[in-house]
């Protein structure tokens, strides 16, 4: 099963960093004699409302879409693990200020913070990457301090202690290696949440400026159309259900 | 209690501050669509709405109307003022709400219990779950709109009349929650189901049926409760994009749209609107969960 999903998401990873060489129609070369045409074998996901190829949308808007959600993904688990180490290592008043800082931003909800931070950030990739990661370390940093609370009680760290070694040492040596798995399977899980607030911010209007695609910006543009030219919508729906769902089955399994 | 209420006060209120600054410090202003305008408009109406003021003028000013009740005019809907707003939306997106809510309760907890403790049915309502989260909302919506409503023309595509109007932005806001809410039941049925309890009510005689109808629907029911803030918070983001994709003219879509013409009160506004309701939620469920649960006196 890890090693279908493994080898299914490669492809599709590869496909859209190799796109120059598996399609060679350019996304944004605009054919007004070809708008709204049908798959075919010319165009095997059919033609946008300008006339390009929603093939090669797909696979370069994927590339986007791996960008933004990989890196986000990336930065808030730095973020939440380092919170949620020190959180949870150091305990006492500094765990309880941090702990109800992190309820606070818990309770609300993580769209409208996205939305917000976003319209501050810029409609750029490097501003929704920042405000992706910016709102969900949260989720992170809880698991991790709970996980960090469990390890530090153990006995290893105790010897440590006994042995004479630093705070920095337990927390390199004794405690991040035991956090590994948890860490891969929060990243893995991570990506996909990422993909999904994505593709709901470009939906809303809210998400890379044009002429930039990505998979949800695809789904937005071809949304008035949807009765009309429903292929513009069920491509890269597709591709989205595909990816984010093999990711989740992938963190279960790992 | 008192002291929940209290924080929950002071949560409201850092909210409010940080959007406070956060909306003015955020590039272009609520009267940059209107090109046209002369410079001296423009001013004028800055002068008309206070937006020259010093900020921490501004700041105290929206504060002491705030305590009046007052949530000023809005900026871009010229006529309305911001309660306005809110008393003609509320009721549109809060019946979609509540229905969208007892419909995920319902719905997540029935198939919760099926994944937990049916034999069969596990693994199916378990891939069920995996594959209702894996798609946005619209996509469901998408979905439902071209089977429902273009293919077969049961329920109308948009606006909200009739009672069948209802369905799909009902449905549509329910599909993402009741898998939530259905994990969470699953996980802890199947843990009680471990426990000691469960063969020694068995071995006293109690039917099954009197077992799960009692004793685990009791245990199963406070992850429900504690799940039912992250709920309510969903199920207001979610009427963002819900109520774009239906025409439904609620709080979601004023929102959305306030936020990209920056038209500050609204936002300002609604924002707290949004965060007081999870306030109060919040303290609603922590109560309730008290008294459900006694290990959570203390």
């Amino acid at each position: 099963m890890k090693w279908v999903l493994l080898t299914f998401l490669s492809i599709i990873a590869l496909a859209c960093i190799f796109a120059p060489y598996i399609t060679k129609k350019s996304p944004y070369e605009q054919n007004i004699a070809k708008i709204l045409s049908a798959p075919s074998s010319e165009h095997p996901f059919g033609t946008d409302q300008l006339g390009r190829d929603l093939f090669s949308r797909v696979l370069y808007g994927g590339r986007t879409t791996f960008i933004i959600s990989t890196i986000s993904a990336c930065l808030s688990l730095l973020i939440g693990t380092a919170i949620g180490i020190l959180s949870g290592y150091k305990g006492g008043i500094f765990d309880t200020l941090i702990m109800r800082i992190l309820d606070g931003i818990y309770s609300f909800p993580d769209l409208l913070t996205i939305i917000i931070l976003t319209v501050l950030l810029g409609r750029k990739p490097s501003g929704i990457i920042l405000s992706l990661s910016l709102t969900t370390w949260v989720v992170v940093a809880r698991i991790v301090r709970g996980e960090v609370i469990r390890l530090k009680n153990l006995e290893m760290v105790e010897a440590g202690i006994a042995l004479g070694a630093t705070h920095w040492r337990i927390i390199f040596f004794y405690i991040l290696p035991n956090l590994k798995n948890l860490l891969i399977t929060l990243f893995v899980m991570r990506i996909p949440g990422a993909i999904l607030s994505e593709s709901v911010l470009s939906f809303l209007g809210l998400g890379l400026a044009p002429p930039s695609a990505s998979w949800g910006i695809l789904v937005n543009e071809g949304w008035n159309l949807l009765f009309f030219a429903p292929h513009l919508v069920i491509f890269p729906s597709i591709f989205i259900f595909l990816t984010v769902l093999s990711l989740y089955l992938l963190g279960k399994n790992l | 209690m008192l002291k929940k209420i209290f924080a929950g006060l002071i949560t409201l209120w850092i909210v409010l501050t940080l959007t406070f600054f956060i909306l003015r410090w955020i590039p272009g202003g609520p009267f940059d669509e209107e090109k046209a305008l002369p410079p001296e408009v423009k001013e004028n109406i800055s002068t008309l709405y206070g937006l020259n003021l010093p900020l921490h003028v501004q700041y105290i000013k929206y504060i002491k109307s705030l305590l009046k009740g007052d949530l000023g005019p809005s900026l871009k809907f010229r006529d309305l003022r911001v309660n306005n707003i809110i008393s003609q939306a509320l009721p549109v997106s809060a019946r979609i709400g509540i229905l969208a809510f007892f419909l995920s309760l319902f719905l997540g907890i029935s198939l919760g219990l099926m994944e937990g403790t049916g034999k069969n049915f596990s693994r199916p309502v378990s891939a069920f779950f995996s594959i209702l989260i894996s798609f946005p909302s619209f996509g469901w919506a998408s979905l439902l709109l071209f089977f429902f409503s273009y293919k077969t023309g049961i329920f109308p595509p948009a606006l909200l009349e009739t009672l069948s109007h209802y369905f799909l932005p009902v449905i549509t806001l329910s599909i993402i929650p009741t898998a939530h809410i259905g994990m969470l039941v699953g996980t802890r049925a199947r843990e009680e189901k471990e426990k000691g309890y469960f063969t020694f009510h068995r071995s006293l005689g109690f039917s099954e049926a009197k077992i799960y109808g009692k004793f685990l629907l009791k245990n199963v029911l406070s992850p429900v409760l504690s799940s039912i803030g992250p709920l309510f918070a969903y199920l207001i983001t979610g009427s963002f994009i819900v109520e774009k994709i239906f025409a439904i003219p609620g709080l979601g879509k004023f929102f959305v749209t306030s936020v990209i013409d920056r038209d500050y009160t609204t936002v300002m506004g609604l924002t707290l609107l949004f965060c007081s309701i999870l306030i109060v939620v919040n303290i609603m469920t922590e109560w309730l969960l008290r008294i459900i649960d006694p290990r959570e006196r203390k």
